[in-house]
């Protein structure tokens, strides 16, 4: 076990140090000059030879990458160019609330994909099943932000239940800051719940035509005792796995979300830092983002080890 | 009797002509129907209704695409009416916040979506199908290599990339088409790879090496046609992703530059005035959406047919 733990920790290392190898790469080296690019077409060529001096964009690469690298690792990500402030400030404040999202969001369609799944799984062929499947396919091919603009019209122009705008108001009540969350979250959710809904029910069905399972009806369980201690549980070991590789998707769908609904998050600072060709923010915050993503997939993948003990002998 | 003339059938080896009676069938290739494999999925399309639905919104849209000089009303980029008129007479789903008509634009969006999108997942197939093979056929260090390469990208979440490479190029068709094509590679070499091993235990295979074929030659003429069902289901999927991919990227502000009409880039340009005039946003919405939809649903019919075979 402690084998399979350091190997995990040490693929997830690699994968940290290749990316980052890739997003210094892409964002200060391939640009033919990044202090040109952030700071625009007509400022005078004296800024954009300051702005170099500051960004050592005269040194050799590998010395550049090496300095970027060690002074991320003790938290240091530079100056952002457009706030002039440490990017490790700006990342800190955002980070918090995009985890919110992302969490509830989690918590939120979870345990509703898996249920309308199983619910499908088990009764395959008929109405109910029919309406989850076509609902799932229909969820899982409108685009993020479709689904988030329609969620808006329907919601917060037409119906004017809910508002379109979701940022966190320190001095709001409870159910104001809820209802501001609703949507957002709902939208984050959506494809996944379809998603992982067409998951689940292929396997429960899989599952409910094994053989052990005939053996305990056979045996003459009670079809809802053979449901919830037998099938359950085998259903739900490859959905949580398919959910531990979406992570990557959903940290594309936070961005969406946060700049379709202005939430000031992690994805819309962004996005702010690509629109200004902030370059060292933009560099700061993929790095920190990407470390979320991977790390969750490894926390998944231990995780995921220890539900299955069939892959435990490999 | 192997069709050789026949340009859309796989081509068989010889060794599969010459059978004792009697002797076990050997080959593990599945037959091909006569007429062509073509015009039999064709065929078992139309038989699935939400395939042919899908289809048929798919062809309505190529349509649109290429007849957009024609059945647009007005011209994308000119400014012909009021700001934000709602849908009238005149303007059947009203005019965006600088006075251009919606649907014009609409329909000359449609240009950049069927357009960009296949190409992207194409460049795509070009890159990742040899690596997928390769990897998945000659085994060993190579496969390692390429597995951990391809894990390590795939762990990088696709928009970020995205959003990386266009900032610091710069927004374009082109680099749009490059960044989502590079999205693509490490998915389809995963695939392609797994397909390879399939096929390569199989006995044609071995006939081929026996023979003394070469290895250039058993990946393009005996193994890549035989994964070539799955790879067109696959390859469909992707091409809605690649819209969705693009669209989102419109919707970032990343995607082509306007004045050019692009259906994400509607989006976020309409998105200040949402409450004043959604159609600007709604009609390009549901015009992706019904768009990925019919691919799926198109894809969904192609998988049932090949499952079948």
């Amino acid at each position: 076990m402690l084998g399979f733990l350091l190997n995990r920790f040490g693929t997830m290392l690699l994968t940290m140090l290749v990316i980052s190898m890739l997003v210094f790469f892409i964002a200060e080296v391939v640009p033919i000059d990044p202090a040109r690019n952030a700071l625009g077409r007509y400022a005078s060529q004296e800024k954009v030879d300051e702005l170099r001096e500051k960004m050592g964009l005269n040194r050799p690469v590998l010395v550049r990458y090496i300095d970027w690298i060690t002074s991320a690792l003790r938290g240091d990500f530079g100056e952002s160019i457009h706030f002039r402030r440490p990017v490790i400030e700006l990342i800190a404040l955002r980070l918090g609330r995009s985890l919110t999202l992302a969490a509830l969001g989690f918590v939120f369609m979870i345990p509703l994909g898996l249920a309308l799944g199983c619910i499908a799984g088990i009764t395959e062929g008929k109405l109910l099943d029919r309406i989850i499947s076509l609902t799932s396919s229909v969820a899982v091919s409108i685009p993020g932000f479709a689904s988030g603009i329609f969620m808006i019209v329907i919601f917060a122009l037409w119906l004017d239940w809910l508002p379109g705008v979701s940022i966190p108001d320190p001095d709001a009540s409870f159910l104001e800051f809820s209802k501001r969350l609703i949507l957002p979250i709902f939208t984050l959710s959506l494809d996944e719940i379809g998603y992982l809904a067409r998951f689940t029910r292929v396997n429960m069905a899989e599952v409910l035509e094994s053989d052990y399972i005939r053996t305990a009806v056979l045996k003459g369980i009670p079809k809802r005792k053979v449901i919830w201690r037998h099938a359950l549980r085998n259903a739900l070991i490859a959905p949580f796995t398919a959910i531990m590789l979406h992570v990557n998707w959903l940290i594309g769908g936070v961005v969406v979300v946060e700049v379709l609904f202005n939430y000031p998050g992690l994805g819309s600072l962004l996005l702010e830092s690509a629109m200004r060709n902030d370059i060292i923010l933009l560099e700061g915050g993929t790095l920190v983002l990407t470390f979320v993503a991977v790390s969750s997939q490894v926390i998944g993948d231990i995780g995921i080890y220890f539900m299955n003990p069939r892959i435990r002998y490999d | 009797m192997s069709d050789s003339s026949n340009p859309l059938l796989p081509k068989k080896s010889p060794t599969s002509d010459t059978q004792k009676p009697g002797e076990i069938d050997r080959r593990t290739r599945r037959g091909s129907p006569p007429g062509g494999r073509l015009r039999a999925t064709i065929a078992n399309l139309i038989r699935s209704y939400s395939a042919t639905i899908g289809v048929v919104i798919i062809l309505l849209w190529v349509f649109v695409a290429l007849a957009a000089p024609i059945i647009s009303p007005y011209s994308p980029t000119g400014i012909q009416g009021d700001k934000l008129e709602s849908p009238s007479q005149e303007h059947w789903l009203g005019t965006d916040h600088i006075g251009r008509d919606v649907l014009s634009r609409l329909f000359w969006g449609t240009r950049v979506v069927v357009l960009l999108a296949p190409v992207s997942v194409l460049f795509g197939l070009m890159i990742g199908a040899p690596l997928g093979l390769i990897s998945g056929y000659v085994g060993g260090a190579v496969d390692m290599l390429i597995m951990r390469v391809t894990d390590i990208l795939m762990s990088f979440p696709t928009l970020l990339i995205y959003i990386l490479i266009i900032t610091s190029v710069g927004p374009s068709p082109l680099i749009v088409v490059i960044s989502v094509a590079i999205g693509n590679v490490p998915t389809v070499t995963r695939i392609v790879r797994s397909l390879a091993l399939d096929e390569r235990t199989k006995d044609y295979v071995n006939a081929a090496r026996l023979r003394g074929e070469r290895r250039p030659y058993i990946l393009l003429r005996e193994i890549l046609p035989n994964v070539s069902g799955p790879l067109i289901v696959d390859t469909t999927i992707r091409i809605g992703y690649a819209i969705m991919a693009i669209g989102s990227l419109g919707f970032l502000g990343l995607g082509i530059p306007p004045p050019t009409p692009d259906w994400g880039g509607m989006i976020n340009e309409g998105r200040p005035w949402i409450f004043m005039m959604p159609w600007v946003v709604l009609a390009p919405a549901s015009a992706l959406s019904s768009v990925v939809i019919a691919l799926n649903l198109v894809a969904d019919g192609i998988r049932e047919i090949e499952q079948q075979r």
